[in-house]
């Protein structure tokens, strides 16, 4: 869902950088606050875990593919805070070295992805899972599946107010594509969290210390 | 948590093996461009050293998405420990991956 330049207007592209200049500002607060050392090995490497698997593109349906972004799943491991910092890192170097997503339409890319898709996305799995008591498989499943619906959601409304399609049937169409990869997202992320489920008293979320 | 980064780091290697067998279909962003009739709005204002994940200079295709990955992955890990050290304004000199970053 990365947006390459060319498909946003000099208004979208200014606004969406403010967001999330503000954004990271207020992030790298929050972080240099709580960050504790050892954690920092463990930043890295999820990072790098989140960019190698947005490299594998999987075939869905009509000849379109999708892949994982891993912003719920950064967020439940690191706290929101940390994790839209990673991902922020990680939509640079995608931008600035791989051409994946544009220049201008970096700051587009971090709201959507980073501050929609991980950090907001974070808190509706915070919010889940007062709702569902200890069914975290089920609420990281569903914030996943949000997480990339919601951001399909904003590069929608970033589209339309930039005049590249009707907003309704634009809508209709990432909305309907982005739920099936969201489905996916949803099953990684669950499958990954069981995973590591064994090592839970290292986990911000397991132990409520979160960035 | 060293055991934890050890396996995160052997499921990485995992996903850049299979990074070169990825789907080259349009991705659900792409694919709307195309009904909407936009997609060639999309250009490249600046023109990045690895593009498409694949480096220029190595002709296998497989390869050269392993090695983009292989660099991705080195460069995503590097700026973010430089970036958190900066900020935590700690003495980089006692990283030894930043020691070699900088003496580049």
């Amino acid at each position: 869902m990365h947006i390459p330049d060319g498909y946003l207007d000099t208004k979208t592209i200014l606004s969406t950088w403010i967001i999330s200049i503000s954004f990271l500002t207020i992030g790298i607060k929050r972080v240099k606050e709580k960050l504790k050392d050892k954690t920092i090995p463990l930043m890295g490497v999820l990072g790098a875990l989140i960019f190698a698997s947005q490299m594998v593109n999987f075939p869905i349906i009509y000849g379109t593919s999708g892949h994982f972004l891993g912003g719920v799943l950064l967020g439940i491991i690191l706290g929101p805070f940390a994790g839209l910092i990673i991902m922020i890192i990680v939509l640079i170097l995608q931008s600035l070295i791989f051409g994946d997503g544009g220049v201008l339409t970096l700051g587009a890319n971090i709201l959507n992805i980073g501050i929609i898709g991980t950090f907001l996305s974070t808190y509706i799995y915070y919010g889940l899972n007062k709702i569902f008591k200890n069914k975290i498989y089920l609420t990281a499943f569903i914030a996943s599946w949000f997480s990339v619906i919601l951001s399909s959601v904003f590069c929608s409304f970033e589209l339309s107010i930039s005049k590249m399609f009707p907003l309704s049937l634009g809508l209709i169409s990432m909305v309907g594509i982005h739920s099936i990869i969201g489905f996916f997202e949803g099953l990684i992320t669950s499958i990954v969290l069981v995973f590591i489920y064994k090592n839970k008293k290292e986990l911000s979320i397991f132990t409520g210390i979160n960035l | 948590m060293k055991k934890m980064i050890i396996i995160f780091f052997i499921i990485i290697l995992l996903i850049l093996l299979i990074a070169p067998f990825a789907s080259t279909f349009p991705d659900g962003l792409e694919k709307v461009a195309e009904l909407f009739n936009f997609s060639d709005s999309s250009k490249n204002i600046i023109s990045p050293l690895i593009p498409d994940y694949s480096i220029p200079i190595i002709k296998n295709e497989l390869f050269s998405t392993f090695f983009a990955g292989i660099i991705g992955i080195i460069l995503t890990y590097l700026l973010i420990v430089l970036f958190s050290k900066i900020i935590k304004n700690q003495d980089i000199q006692t990283h030894p991956f930043l020691l070699f970053l900088i003496s580049l």
